[in-house]
């Protein structure tokens, strides 16, 4: 298990250097703050709603709000555009920093791999995906303690965050290795999320089969999916093959390093 | 032991090497001199596996690096020109966690860990994080992580440049050390280096064999001072294009 080596290595890296805790702490907080506000606004929704069952003598009305769809969706969902924004940050360093060690040349004439550094580099990145999210369990915590969602979708939507986050992870990744500036990594990762992003925005004046394929070539349809609670394979395995496309061409970019 | 046969390394129209052979025995030191830009780090690069040749092939104990490149890996240590250090590591975690990707057994780690650092002399730095230690010590892990493995050929790129007087004596201590046991290629372009410590001495320039010459006996009537200038100065009009570029001019 040599990539596991790798990915040891470079988590504890990650966890000594200051840049780790700005970007989980920049996360974290960006998430607590639309989690507060979605609060705010889920209250007033919830007020009026008991206003108006008590006015028309209904209490049916309170049957549609919603704990799942009216918060915890719109918390992931603006999670889902954080991700999009925040995991450049997470995998920049993945292959730059090798570069700039001089240490991919340690990797290459080791008896390992490239699939071995590459799979290593990307758990790595995982394992980051999984840390900051749970940054979120503060929220579900207070949201399973007052109130009584279901629990079945918000594992959905997690899920899918989790899928999608795995995704952006697998275009960093491939970014990283393209240059030794991380910063160029970023951007580059950026461009190519708002690409998978974007592409659906022209379904809207589009027809037929083109309109299909632009609304299933973006990531967000399939993010959308899951956070509405299903769990389609479609879905899953949209996910899998950018996270399997965008590796295999990571390998491919870690290969060319030592053949230019 | 290393075996390099008309090795050729071409970069798009660059020639960096132009059919090069050699071969170093068993337990042999070897100095590979030459001016900046002869070739020497790609050569370097070849033998240890970290660029293909472009033709022509190295065969490290009877291994090819064209077709059974994971064995030449397991038998060769390498220190880059930089040496590849992770700066926010401990001296001890750094050389662990590389012999683990060296895929060396586990029963024999804990045994490499204390011999190399006993050899590079880093005992009581083995706390340290690297990113604060100095030139040289940085120099001596660099050495470290290319034996810790014990593998049978060691290749050492420039590996005293930058360090003080005191540290290149300690360093070529170390490299004299490893005669008769270990197979070593070191490159420099300091001259006094490969006559303290090398057995035969190696000269390119662009990319060629120029002068290949043994230490050992004393009764040379140049020294090789006088060889290395006489040969890297002679203009003999030849450029680092390759075959290609001929036929590019001609259109």
């Amino acid at each position: 298990m040599i990539f596991w080596v790798i990915a040891k290595r470079e988590l504890k890296a990650w966890f000594v250097s200051p840049i780790a805790y700005v970007i989980l702490g920049i996360f974290a907080l960006l998430s607590g703050i639309y989690y507060s506000f979605s609060m705010q606004r889920f209250d007033a929704i919830l007020q009026n709603a008991e206003m108006q069952a008590r006015l028309m003598q209904n209490p049916e009305v309170l049957n549609y709000i919603n704990i799942n769809s009216l918060l915890i969706n719109n918390v992931t969902s603006f999670t889902f555009m954080l991700l999009l924004f925040a995991s450049p940050f997470f995998t920049m360093r993945l292959f730059s920093e090798e570069r700039i060690n001089s240490t991919y040349e340690l990797l290459m004439t080791s008896p390992i791999s490239i699939w071995d550094i590459v799979l290593g580099k990307y758990v790595a990145a995982a394992i980051f995906y999984l840390i900051a999210l749970s940054t979120h369990i503060l929220f579900l915590l207070a949201m399973f303690g007052f109130g009584n969602p279901e629990i079945g979708p918000v594992f959905s939507s997690y899920l899918g965050l989790f899928l999608a986050g795995l995704a952006f992870g697998a275009i960093g990744c491939f970014t990283s290795s393209l240059t030794k500036h991380q910063i160029i990594a970023v951007f580059l990762a950026f461009a190519i999320n708002l690409v998978f992003l974007m592409i659906s925005w022209g379904a809207e004046n589009a027809f037929g089969n083109l309109a299909t394929f632009l609304n299933n070539a973006s990531i967000s349809t399939h993010f959308e999916n899951f956070n509405q609670g299903i769990i389609f394979v479609s879905s899953s395995v949209y996910f899998l093959s950018i996270i399997v496309l965008f590796l295999s061409a990571t390998q491919i970019s870690v290969k060319s390093l030592a053949r230019s | 032991m290393i075996e390099v046969q008309g090795i050729e390394k071409r970069y798009g129209l660059f020639n960096a090497l132009k059919s090069l052979s050699f071969s170093v025995g068993k337990g042999e030191i070897v100095g590979f001199l030459g001016p900046n830009g002869a070739g020497k780090t790609t050569t370097m690069r070849v033998i240890t596996g970290f660029y293909p040749p472009t033709e022509g092939d190295v065969l490290i104990d009877g291994f090819s690096v064209t077709k059974n490149l994971d064995e030449v890996k397991k038998r060769i240590g390498y220190l880059p020109e930089t040496p590849p250090l992770y700066p926010e590591m401990t001296v001890e975690s750094y050389l662990k966690f590389v012999l683990q990707i060296k895929k060396t057994k586990k029963s024999d780690q804990k045994e490499n860990l204390e011999w190399a650092l006993e050899k590079c002399g880093l005992k009581n730095r083995r706390r340290s994080v690297i990113g604060t230690l100095s030139k040289g010590f940085r120099q001596r892990v660099g050495l470290a992580q290319a034996i810790i493995h014990r593998p049978p050929v060691i290749i050492l790129d420039e590996p005293t440049v930058g360090l003080d007087p005191l540290q290149i004596l300690d360093i070529r201590q170390l490299i004299q050390s490893f005669r008769g046991e270990h197979t070593l290629l070191l490159s420099t372009h300091i001259l006094s280096e490969v006559t303290a410590v090398c057995g035969r001495a190696i000269i390119i320039k662009s990319g060629r064999i120029v002068h290949e010459q043994s230490l050992e006996e004393s009764s040379q009537k140049k020294s090789l001072e006088e060889i290395f200038l006489e040969v890297i100065s002679k203009d003999d009009f030849e450029t680092n294009l390759g075959p290609d570029s001929k036929k590019l001019a001609s259109v």
